[in-house]
């Protein structure tokens, strides 16, 4: 016991975070997943919407968060891309170009064809001003798309420039609240649906947009991520995880207990 | 006189009070000439201003590294690491400009150094969460407690675990996510909304600290 | 009457039947605002209103709202104190944010940045401040000085005090916890806009000893500070620090048009929740209008 104290409770806390998270990994039982209502709109929103739809989508990924997010924002470039939209895609991160690059080679685009069904523009700065002039004009903000074309000679961007011109904008990945400018420079002045698939840590600030219609649906991080999985019938990193966040959780509820139980030992 | 007028705070308020008209008359009335203005505004000055931050902030960084360096007072290991920090800045600048973010060298070093290392400081969160928890969730009094009882339903809703062992951990942990998270975050939502507000005004009437004393 | 009615009315008429958007000099007619936002424009007017109400009390009529002490400067107060006495530094971070993200909660940290300043120059306690943002960083470096000027130890300020690491979030929280560790602080103070390295930087402080004061209005960073420190400002409690700080007449003024716009809100949403029991949906209209 003398020698546990010595080592002090931190360091047995990390081992034990360690085993917990390691083990699983290794391992992987696969555990079901209950979907939640907010994936199941989100899903739902994207699978009703008509052929040949124009949707946006702000990619907001950034390297160090992206772990949390990339289950869901895989799953739903393939939902994207498997349904029949016309997608239009931006970057409000520096990292964005180089993780969707990344997650892409997971993606069927099948008989799509850039320029004229899906379309990939550049990384502007710019944070919440950018996005609220990508919402009058797109044309105003990116000259050319990621390639190097310029914007007028693609096909896709013929009847596209105002935020009026789209279904629906999807933020992915976003770890600075970039849903929240979605939210109020293309929900609020032009009624633009905004969807997101969210980190963790965003998804509980974005309840109360849901509740208030807002947002048509997230999710929440890996978990989200393992979600939508079920959802589009395709295993992914999410699902792979559920386990390790099964084992973690039940750990940090049984280190909790432990250090309850030791109040309740003193006032006993 | 120029110089006068730079350094004041005049011509400062004069832009804010342009950009705040153009954008609320923007956002209110409509209208192609405000429209024409406020794109100019967002697009133009704002991508501008935040370029020259994150130019700024490079030049400000390999300043510091470079005097620190040449600081009477650091270490022969102090110089070798500034002046690593230094090399590493100009190269891989170098390296982007010129073959591009797209290209072999850029993508291998982004992919496998940069990348794995931000992750990683990413992950410490996992230990650092369960030592928080260990020490924090402790039930001391009534509020405590009843922070304590959110926080093991929250936590409990998202180890997936749970659902198989009983679906009613889902339903009482959402409904904390939905009802008393919702609540909590609408009021702070408000109050921090008026907050920007009450900046506005303050920036607006000249007397915020950011224009200068 | 200055204004012949007859003319009001005819004005009236010719703008509502104006098909133009264009918002013409001179004239005042709801149908030039955008469908949707005039209850935006009202509300937005009223508390703009307010808080130049409050001001105006404050710095013309000598009003000066008075505000309790945070418990949290308190603790900064005792915390410098602990710094002077065990001969460690504090560290004050200012946040990742940059003027334009989170600019109300920035201008509040610098007040209380001020505020620390001064004291750890009277008390004669280390300081030393990290700032991650580019455009925070002049802002912090001169409002330190001014500190220690003010508190008349000036020749003992030192330009190294205050660090600009990196704005990247993942180095600027390696960096900020080599500085810890390297330092040995005795206290730490995270008040302004902070991403996910907050909750790193916390527990590293915790981990040599020191004690956490933090601060956050953004709701997604509330859960780590609620854990992560031993006191801590939530939501409009930041601006009322950095109110408190300055002690200045027009922020102390502002703190009051502020609070009589979260009272309007209130009624709103109770007179909402009571129309929604009645099953009416007339504020829910008016709103939308």
């Amino acid at each position: 016991m003398s020698t546990l104290r010595n080592i002090g409770y931190r360091k047995i806390i990390y081992l034990l975070v360690l085993l917990a998270a390691a083990i699983p990994t290794l391992y992987t039982i696969g555990l079901p997943v209950t979907v939640s209502q907010q994936s199941r709109d989100l899903y739902s929103f994207i699978e009703n919407l008509p052929a040949g739809s124009n949707v946006a989508i702000q990619f907001a990924a950034y390297a160090g968060m992206y772990p949390d997010a990339q289950p869901a924002t895989r799953a739903g470039l393939i939902h994207l891309f498997r349904r029949p939209l016309n997608i239009v895609l931006w970057h409000t991160s520096a990292d964005g170009p180089m993780l969707l690059t990344g997650e892409m080679r997971y993606v069927n685009v099948g008989s799509r064809v850039y320029g004229k069904d899906y379309v990939f523009l550049p990384y502007v700065a710019g944070s919440e001003a950018t996005t609220s002039a990508t919402a009058t004009s797109l044309r105003g903000v990116f000259k050319s798309d990621f390639y190097g074309t310029p914007i007028d000679q693609i096909s896709l961007m013929k009847n596209i420039d105002k935020a009026e011109d789209f279904k629906a904008i999807i933020v992915m990945a976003a770890a600075g609240g970039e849903e929240e400018w979605a939210i109020r420079q293309w929900y609020i002045p032009h009624h633009v649906p905004v969807g997101a698939f969210t980190i963790s840590i965003t998804y509980p600030m974005l309840i109360p947009y849901w509740k208030a219609g807002s947002v048509i649906g997230m999710t929440n991080g890996v978990l989200g991520g393992a979600e939508y999985e079920t959802l589009i019938g395709a295993r992914g990193p999410g699902l792979r995880r559920t386990d390790v966040m099964s084992t973690v959780s039940l750990l940090y509820v049984g280190l909790i207990g432990v250090a309850n139980f030791e109040i309740i030992r003193r006032k006993i | 006189m120029m110089a006068a007028i730079l350094k004041g705070k005049q011509l400062p308020i004069v832009i804010i009070w342009i950009a705040a008209l153009i954008i609320f008359c923007n956002y209110f009335f409509g209208g192609s000439a405000l429209g024409s203005a406020f794109r100019t505004l967002t697009v133009d000055w704002a991508v501008l201003i935040v370029n020259m931050a994150l130019i700024l902030g490079s030049v400000t960084l390999l300043q510091r590294s470079i005097t620190l360096a040449r600081s009477k007072n650091s270490t022969k290991v102090d110089r070798f690491m500034r002046a690593w920090t230094a090399f590493l800045v100009i190269f891989v600048l170098i390296l982007g400009v010129t073959l591009g973010i797209q290209s072999g060298p850029y993508s291998w070093m982004y992919n496998n150094i940069l990348l794995p290392s931000w992750q990683t400081v990413y992950s410490i969160i996992i230990f650092f969460m369960a030592t928080a928890a260990y020490r924090a969730y402790k039930a001391n009094n009534r509020y405590a407690a009843v922070l304590l009882a959110g926080g093991l339903l929250v936590l409990l809703r998202n180890a997936p675990v749970t659902a198989v062992v009983w679906g009613g951990f889902q339903t009482i942990g959402s409904w904390v996510l939905d009802v008393v998270n919702m609540s909590g975050t609408r009021a702070i939502m408000i109050g921090a909304t008026i907050g920007a507000i009450s900046l506005l005004v303050k920036i607006l009437l000249g007397r915020e600290r950011i224009l200068g004393e | 009457m200055l204004i012949d009615k007859s003319f009001v009315r005819a004005a009236m008429k010719g703008a509502a039947q104006s098909k133009s958007s264009e918002f013409p000099l001179g004239a005042l007619n709801m149908s030039y605002i955008i469908p949707g936002r005039i209850s935006q424009l009202v509300l937005l007017l009223a508390f703009i209103l307010f808080v130049i109400y409050g001001i105006y009390r404050s710095v013309v009529r000598k009003k000066v709202p008075t505000i309790h002490r945070p418990a949290a400067i308190k603790a900064l107060e005792e915390a410098v104190e602990r710094c002077a006495e065990m001969d460690k530094p504090m560290l004050f971070q200012t946040g990742i944010g940059d003027v334009s993200q989170e600019g109300a909660t920035s201008m509040a940290m610098l007040s209380v940045l001020s505020y620390a300043s001064k004291l750890a120059a009277q008390k004669d306690a280390k300081f030393i401040v990290s700032s991650p943002s580019p455009t925070l960083y002049p802002m912090a470096e001169a409002i330190t000085r001014e500190g220690f000027e003010v508190a008349g130890e000036g020749e003992n300020y030192d330009p190294s005090m205050v660090r600009y690491l990196s704005d990247q979030q993942m180095a600027y929280c390696s960096a900020v916890m080599g500085l810890m560790k390297e330092e040995k602080i005795a206290a730490n103070v995270q008040i302004g806009f902070f991403q996910a390295e907050c909750l790193i930087t916390l527990e590293a402080a915790k981990d040599t000893g020191a004690i956490n004061i933090g601060g956050a209005y953004r709701m997604l960073r509330i859960p780590d500070m609620a854990v992560g420190c031993d006191y801590f400002l939530i939501g409009e409690e930041v601006f009322a620090a950095g109110a408190f700080c300055s002690q200045e007449p027009l922020q102390l003024g502002s703190l009051l048009g502020q609070d009589l716009s979260k009272w309007t809100a209130l009624a709103l949403i109770l007179l909402g929740a009571l129309l929604t029991v009645f099953k009416s949906n007339l504020l829910v209209q008016v709103l939308n209008s």
